[in-house]
């Protein structure tokens, strides 16, 4: 049966569906979404995020939201569906500001009519004009999509802060008639993922989880060294003996003895054509690095987690850890940068003992403000007075992860989003506006917010007569909005209960952390084989335990539990036979048993058991009861065994033979 | 103890001495068995990880797989000698008798530049402007007389070298079973410390940085971790244990940074000799050359494991700057 999802691919994507069909997960995701509405689906790196919501946005028509965490990725999504005939907006830094406006303008106005329009968090958060804008149009939004979904649990190691006010934009703008939200991530344990659903009114029920959620395909391999010494030795024996592959070394640490630069400077003495990544280099240069990574000129980069989301190389063979990521989920995310073309990877972890309290002492306990600091921040951001307050969030880099502590001890509330001066008209027709202007001498906000005749506006309404009067051309710029918060400080210091409050905050979330990264290396110290991490890694991550030992994949790209179903699934996929591995086959209402493969051929419906562990007394219990239900159903004449066999090649293809033939 | 007592006389009888040993020998093992449960604190224990499974919404409890415990605590070991080595050679190069010798013509020179600036333990000290509490020990240190400091510093140093020389024995180190035939009394004298800035803890680190199979480091964690492993008992003095530090004045508690060295020795060969037995006990022989570095690394261990405790009972304490 055609469902929804495959037939808008065919129809909108004709040139992607003339190579490929999209993936089963991602058929149910998609046709989940449109029936049912907002859905969280977490689907392994490198799974087919994008043409899961490229899909549904056409299913549902009208225009789609992408709330995107990075430049890199909104560009890369952006050409991508401009190169399928989309129509996309997207709006970030790397346009210029009166190109913004204009481009917004129009989609305010009905001038334009995107099928996408991509949007950072921060943006969300701080830009009132955008705010403005999508309100005008909100009942043409019928889709929202979180891309990287996990970015707003506060307690991950990728958490954005303004993640967290994206429902706070979704309540602005559509009200309570929110539109479908799709959340889509690839790494969160279960704890997080529930949190998640709640901040976005999404039915934990409407979780989906990709089947293959695991890399089975990288080869894990973890070393306990003593120190850093013994580290380096390693590391440059395993360099060597992969030196003819595309390799990625992970580092915590920009600078100094055993950071990125200065290992990249070892390697490149060594003779080995080494580049460094990391956060400081400017959007350019990190380009280039990518770019040389990507054609091969260099095949080794040694990088802080910088080089992360968003950068998509399929053949890296290698991923070196040589410095302790914080959690299961971070590990597991940056080994995903390796083997994406499904060719096969390796994974090294190096570590030691030190580099566990390193982590902990230095990483994670300093990441958090002290008790002192915190009463600075808060000056830097109230000025240690009550009232309003603009606060540039963009220009006091300190204050953004300090504010979200501010905001949870109520002592200080965000008011609205807008902008910092009246005086950047150069038209200006619109009478209120022009009162409002006019009542100023320096045209700062914050006084004119505050005079009796506006004390009754919301800041929101405040804000929208200007944006308002921009959109319907009644005004225009000097010089471009720029943006800001509009806060409200609660008290002139913070109270000693405020700062308990955030203590303990701090504290919790210091335990939290050092919990994920004691359970990882608690993995870690355990760590018995590649198979056996991977499903540890799946049992922390809420992968059901029926999933856990699909451990090798076939030539059709499906999953299966030993090398001999990878036999079979070979010979029945080249003979060109219609398949399916473990499907479910009900006998009564609600119980089912799943035979290996199911096969349907000239009408018929065949099935076939491979009995791999015959001797072993459970499995011969499970195996009797399951024959018995195949003659209940009056099926058995259709039942195929094979068992373990140094011809299981040739049994197979004679079967195959006795399949066509019937 | 109670601030600012010396501790009690019962403490230096070798009765009272053995009754306290009796008490951490039945400990220690208990200590060692977390030492290696834990990879010296690194790593988290079964039930522990069991329970996070849960809190993150785990399907099942993680699997285990059986220990190499020579394994590891061979590489604990490594780790500590590695830590320790670290720092060494600037205390080797400086604390030497031939160098004393020219320090004592700029005794100015010795305080300021070579105490100051050379040996790791005060250079860090002094440069931790952060840690109000370390506020004293600067000013101790500013107002201390040049000349004082290098002839406490040489005192400590030629007679931890004079030890060394007269009567150090190998092996038959080990078998020293009193207090009195270990005599490292002296070492707490008064042409030994300069208070304030030459106290205990730095004083040990001199010596044990020297000669680490001879003289042990009695830093702040080691004191604490006797406190642990004495089980917090008064073994029949009036106050409290004599590994506390209490001042009623300000409510707080420490471990007693006036612990005499010559006892402190004394339960650290002790120590070392149960270690000794339990690391045999899985085909590991300590190296004796690294005596006291398995002693300081396991004492640190039986500290930290009461950090949250130790933090509790020392808050808004200023008075660390004993402890040097």
């Amino acid at each position: 049966m055609t469902t929804k999802a495959v037939e808008v691919f065919k129809k909108e994507f004709p040139a992607l569906a003339s190579s490929f069909s999209i993936k089963p997960f991602q058929e149910k995701v998609i046709n989940q979404v449109i029936t049912n509405g907002s859905t969280l689906a977490v689907m392994p790196t490198g799974g087919g995020k994008s043409l899961i919501y490229w899909v549904t946005a056409k299913a549902l028509k009208g225009t789609c939201l992408v709330i995107s965490p990075l430049i890199a990725l909104i560009d890369e999504q952006a050409d991508k569906l401009s190169k399928e005939g989309m129509n996309v907006l997207a709006i970030h830094g790397g346009m210029g500001a009166s190109e913004q406006i204009k481009q917004l303008k129009r989609f305010a106005k009905g001038e334009s009519t995107p099928d996408f329009i991509f949007a950072s968090p921060e943006r969300m958060a701080t830009d009132g004009f955008f705010e403005y804008c999508i309100s005008q149009q909100s009942d043409k939004i019928k889709l929202v999509v979180l891309d990287e979904v996990h970015c707003i649990s506060q307690w991950g190691f990728d958490f954005r802060p303004f993640y967290k006010h994206i429902p706070v934009f979704l309540n602005s703008v559509f009200s309570t008639h929110w539109p479908k939200i799709l959340g889509l991530t690839a790494t969160i344990n279960p704890r997080e993922l529930i949190d998640i659903t709640s901040d976005f009114k999404i039915d934990k029920k409407s979780i989906l989880k990709d089947d293959v959620l695991l890399r089975f395909d990288i080869d894990l391999k973890v070393e306990k060294l003593s120190n850093e010494e013994e580290k380096r030795e390693r590391l440059w024996e395993i360099i060597e003996d992969h030196k003819d592959e595309k390799i990625l070394v992970y580092l915590y640490r920009k600078y100094h003895k055993g950071g990125v630069e200065d290992l990249c400077d070892v390697a490149n003495q060594k003779g080995l054509t080494a580049l460094s990544f990391h956060g400081d280099m400017t959007s350019s240069e990190r380009q280039q690095i990518i770019s040389e990574y990507r054609d091969g000129s260099t095949n080794l980069v040694f990088a802080t987690n910088a080089f992360g989301m968003g950068i998509d190389i399929p053949n890296i063979r290698l991923v070196i850890h040589f410095m302790l990521p914080e959690s299961i989920e971070q590990y597991y995310q940056e080994i995903g940068r390796a083997g994406r073309d499904q060719n096969g990877a390796t994974s090294y972890m190096l570590y030691s003992n030190k580099n566990v309290q390193v982590r902990k002492t230095h990483f994670i306990d300093k990441s958090f403000p002290k008790g002192d600091e915190i009463k600075e921040l808060f000056k830097k951001a109230s000025n240690n007075e009550i009232g309003k307050k603009t606060l540039q969030y963009f220009a006091e880099e300190e204050l953004q992860s300090a504010l979200p502590y501010f905001l949870n001890c109520n002592a200080i509330t965000i008011e609205g989003k807008g902008f910092t001066g009246l005086k950047v008209f150069k038209t200006n027709t619109n009478a209120r506006l022009k009162s409002i202007v006019d009542s100023s001498k320096t045209g700062m906000v914050i006084p004119v917010l505050l005079k009796p005749e506006n004390f009754k506006l919301s800041c929101k309404d405040f804000f929208n007569i200007t944006y308002k009067a921009l959109v319907d051309d009644e005004a225009t710029l000097t010089k471009n909005l720029d943006k800001c918060l509009i806060i409200n400080a609660t008290e002139n210091e913070l109270t000693d209960e405020q700062l308990d409050t955030i203590s303990s905050e701090t504290a919790r979330k210091r335990e939290y952390k050092h919990n994920l990264l004691d359970y990882l290396v608690y993995l870690l110290d355990n760590f018995d084989s590649s198979n056996s991490m991977h499903q540890e890694i799946g049992r922390y991550l809420g992968v059901n335990k029926h999933l856990l030992n699909k451990i090798h994949k076939t030539e059709s790209g499906i999953w299966v539990r030993s090398k001999s179903e990878v036999i079979i699934a070979n010979i029945l996929y080249r003979s060109g036979i219609d398949f399916k591995y473990e499907e479910k086959l009900y006998y009564n209402s609600n119980q089912w048993k799943e035979p290996d493969f199911t096969i349907s051929h000239n009408g018929k419906t065949w099935y076939w058991e491979h009995l791999g562990l015959l001797g072993d007394e459970q499995y011969n219990e499970n195996w009797q009861e399951k024959k018995q239900i195949f003659k209940d159903l009056g099926v058995f004449d259709f039942v195929i065994t094979t068992k373990e066999s140094a011809v299981l090649s040739n049994q197979a293809n004679e079967l195959i033979k006795k399949i066509i033939t019937t | 103890m109670y601030y600012p007592n010396d501790i009690e006389e019962i403490c230096y009888e070798q009765d009272h001495i053995d009754k306290v040993w009796e008490e951490m020998k039945q400990i220690i093992p208990e200590y060692f068995q977390r030492y290696i449960d834990t990879e010296g604190g690194h790593a988290i224990q079964d039930s522990e990880a069991e329970k996070l499974a849960e809190k993150f919404g785990s399907t099942s409890k993680p699997k285990t797989k059986p220990k190499d415990v020579k394994k590891i605590l061979e590489r604990l070991l490594k780790e500590t000698i590695a830590d320790y080595e670290k720092e060494r050679q600037s205390y080797r190069d400086i604390l030497d008798l031939e160098s004393l010798e020219e320090y004592k013509h700029d005794v100015n020179s010795f305080k300021n530049t070579v105490l100051k600036n050379q040996i790791p333990i005060i250079r860090k000290t002094l440069q931790n402007k952060q840690a109000k509490e370390l506020d004293k020990f600067r000013v101790a240190f500013n107002n201390a007389q040049p000349g004082h400091l290098f002839e406490v510093t040489s005192n400590i140093i030629k007679l931890a070298n004079e030890w060394r020389t007269d009567w150090y024995d190998g092996k038959e180190f080990e078998k020293i079973d009193s207090c009195e035939d270990l005599g490292y009394y002296d070492l707490d004298e008064e042409g030994y410390i300069a208070y304030g800035v030459i106290g205990g803890g730095i004083k040990s680190t001199f010596i044990y940085k020297l000669f680490p199979e001879m003289y042990p480091s009695r830093s702040r964690e080691a004191v604490w971790a006797l406190y642990y492993l004495s089980s917090k008992k008064k073994f029949g003095c009036k106050e409290d244990s004599q590994f506390l530090m209490i001042n009623a004045d300000e409510g707080t508690t420490q471990q007693n940074y006036f612990y005499p060295y010559g006892l402190f020795a004394f339960y650290a060969l002790r120590i070392f000799n149960k270690l000794n037995e339990l690391y045999a006990k899985h085909g590991i022989s300590l190296p004796i050359e690294y005596r006291f570095v398995a002693v300081d690394g396991f004492l640190s261990f039986v500290s930290r494991s009461h950090q949250d405790e130790i933090n509790v009972l020392k808050q808004n304490s200023q008075n660390y700057h004993y402890d040097y």
